[in-house]
């Protein structure tokens, strides 16, 4: 685990995607980069939301996280996930990377207004694709998630 | 319409048949108008004849009193009379009637009467002879009474003649006035005939000009119905299109997400395939006995040639399916039209293809002034460029590229060609090269077969088309056809 956030808590990382394949392939990717942290995998939106909002370890109880968002997920919109956290005090500054196969450039300029942090189109050319998520581990590392408590 | 020839032709019967009623009013009325004309005419005559008869009985009748005269003037101065007077009063009278003779002749009565003058009249001319030779001999009472009766018989048959001359005066007067009369009832009938014409010419205009009216405002009803359904289906075919346009994104966008699976999943079957390789090749060096001959094979070659097809595929699947979400998402941009100078355009899109003309030391060029339309700038761009590119692609081997861009005005829309020197494309590959996927003659340069379906699909959204003209070996021409107002989709 890197220096720059030793003395703080441990990110946990909650990853919401409901292709298991793909969850398997981010996973791999993310300790390839060197990166640990524990992940809490969710395949559907209503299980991953009470997980963040209710779960003892989750984020809202305990602890920094980020939050890995697919967004066609089936039984709602990874938007409405999006939306959510970011409408709810204690969440808002938590990271949110939508990791997701739709290029679309209004649903991703969409993505950004509702305030993601990093949007990364899957690319199907693995190699991109391991690229895409070691950048994202760079990304964790450097990365400084702020208490959950905001204060 | 074959109600309304119907009706036109029934109007024209009925309009005909009333016109000629009253024309031939019009005739009858003509025709009796100078029949009582010719009778007046007569008519005329007669008071005429009737006035001579008249004349002539006076004549006579001075004529017998001129004879009476003389004898009274004889026996008074007992002297003969002159021979002249007694010749002029005889020849009077015998003028007299001979002409009420020929006056009359086409009177059974009257002729009757003229023998009977004749005869007293001749008693007349003894006395007058008579009296030329002065009183005596033969004038005594006897003839005196005689001349005197004959001259009574005259003048009472005169005034005879002339009151049978009037009666008959009386009755032509009658029948001409009943004449007349008829002619005024004829008149009045013929004038109640028009008007009933006129009415009912009147009354059936109205009457069809009405049925044309309504008819023509059944028309316009229609036509507005017709543009109505025109508009909805045309709605319904955006709806139809723009669902096509979705379904394709919805399905482009789902198979993407089994196709990373499948294609990271491989990646890490290879390394996995590597790592085992390397193991088999470390105990094959050091105890080759326990490596079967099959586990060497499958590890070299097998499991490596299935990884390479499996990539292979993935990537073509991944290339198609990018095709697809492209040409959807081109056919739900929105498109703005703008005033564009074709001439000015064609040069930028071919600065824009400068490297790839330079290597394949191809000349472009553009003939002609092109015209300015008003369109969007990006569809017609990539419409050219896809073109120009493909002309430049598929050239004929050993022969320098001659590309040329020319327009055509037909009305209101302009026919843009694109001409080539190129290998050409077989006469029954002229339609399926505008579908996707589908691709002409030798595969020997890359792509997926989706350049012409998306210029095709892009002409359509113009307003306009795509054709093809070509012979095998000699080259092509696309002409692209496009209203010069682009009016919205």
């Amino acid at each position: 685990m890197p220096d720059s956030i030793n003395n703080q808590l441990p990110v946990n990382i909650i990853m919401i995607e409901d292709d298991e394949g793909h969850a398997r392939l981010i996973e791999k990717n993310i300790r390839r980069a060197g990166i640990s942290n524990v992940i809490h995998h969710f395949t559907d939106g209503t299980s991953g939301l009470e997980h963040i909002f209710s779960a003892p370890e989750g984020p809202v109880k305990n602890g920094p996280a980020l939050i890995l968002l697919d967004l066609n997920l089936p039984d709602m919109s990874g938007t409405d996930i999006l939306a959510k956290i970011k409408a709810d005090t204690k969440l808002r500054r938590t990271p949110v990377v939508i990791l997701t196969t739709t290029d679309d450039k209004y649903e991703i300029q969409r993505c950004y207004d509702l305030g993601c942090n990093v949007y990364i189109t899957k690319p199907v050319n693995y190699e991109n694709f391991a690229a895409a998520i070691r950048q994202l581990g760079l990304f964790l590392s450097v990365m400084q998630v702020p208490d959950a408590g905001g204060e | 319409m074959p109600e309304q020839a119907l009706a036109r032709r029934s109007i024209q019967r009925v309009l005909t048949r009333i016109l000629a009623v009253g024309f031939l009013a019009l005739i009858g009325l003509v025709v009796s108008a100078g029949y009582l004309m010719a009778l007046n005419q007569r008519q005329a005559d007669w008071v005429q004849h009737t006035y001579k008869v008249e004349r002539q009985i006076y004549a006579m009748r001075n004529a017998v009193a001129q004879i009476e005269a003389l004898t009274w003037r004889t026996a008074a101065a007992n002297a003969p009379a002159r021979l002249a007077d007694s010749l002029s009063a005889q020849g009077a009278l015998d003028l007299a009637i001979g002409r009420l003779a020929t006056l009359t002749a086409d009177n059974p009565s009257e002729q009757a009467r003229i023998p009977v003058l004749r005869r007293e009249a001749r008693v007349l001319d003894q006395v007058a002879d008579a009296s030329t030779t002065g009183p005596g001999v033969h004038h005594d009472a006897r003839t005196e009474t005689r001349a005197t009766q004959a001259a009574d018989a005259l003048t009472r048959m005169g005034a005879a003649m002339m009151a049978e001359e009037e009666q008959l005066m009386a009755q032509r007067i009658e029948a001409q006035r009943s004449a007349e009369q008829t002619f005024y009832v004829m008149l009045a009938l013929a004038f109640l005939l028009l008007v009933v014409v006129g009415v009912l010419t009147f009354t059936n205009l109205r009457g069809y000009t009405r049925a044309l009216n309504e008819s023509r405002e059944a028309l316009r009803r229609l036509n507005a119905s017709l543009e109505e359904a025109v508009q909805e289906r045309t709605a319904e075919l955006k709806r139809a299109n723009e669902e096509i346009q979705r379904f394709a994104y919805i399905v482009s966008h789902d198979l993407r997400s089994p196709l990373v699976n499948v294609m990271g999943f491989t990646a890490e079957l290879e390394a996995a395939t590597i790592t085992l390789r390397d193991m088999v090749a470390t105990v094959d060096e050091q105890h080759s006995e326990l490596v079967p001959d099959e586990a060497r094979q499958v590890v070299r070659d097998e499991l490596p040639e299935a990884i390479h097809f499996i990539r292979t595929s993935t990537q073509k699947m991944d290339r198609l399916i990018n095709a697809i979400l492209r040409l959807s998402r081109e056919g739900r941009r929105s498109l703005n039209p703008e005033r564009l100078d074709l001439g000015v355009l064609c040069g930028q899109v071919i600065d824009t293809l400068r490297i790839r003309i330079d290597e394949a030391e191809a000349d472009v060029r553009i003939e002609g002034k092109l015209p300015t339309i008003v369109s969007d700038r990006v569809a017609i761009e990539q419409m050219i460029s896809n073109l120009v590119e493909n002309a430049i692609k598929y050239r004929a081997p050993g022969r320098t590229p001659v590309i040329t861009i020319s327009s055509r005005g037909v009305g209101p829309r302009i026919a843009l060609d694109i001409t080539d020197n190129g290998r050409g494309i077989a006469p029954h590959d002229h339609e399926r090269v505008f579908d996707l996927f589908r691709r002409s003659g030798q595969q020997d340069q890359p792509g997926e077969g989706i350049g012409l379906a998306h210029v095709r699909a892009l002409s359509y959204r113009l307003g306009g088309s795509v054709t093809l003209q070509s012979t095998p070996g000699q080259g092509s021409t696309f002409t692209i056809n496009l209203p010069i107002q682009f009016v919205g989709e």
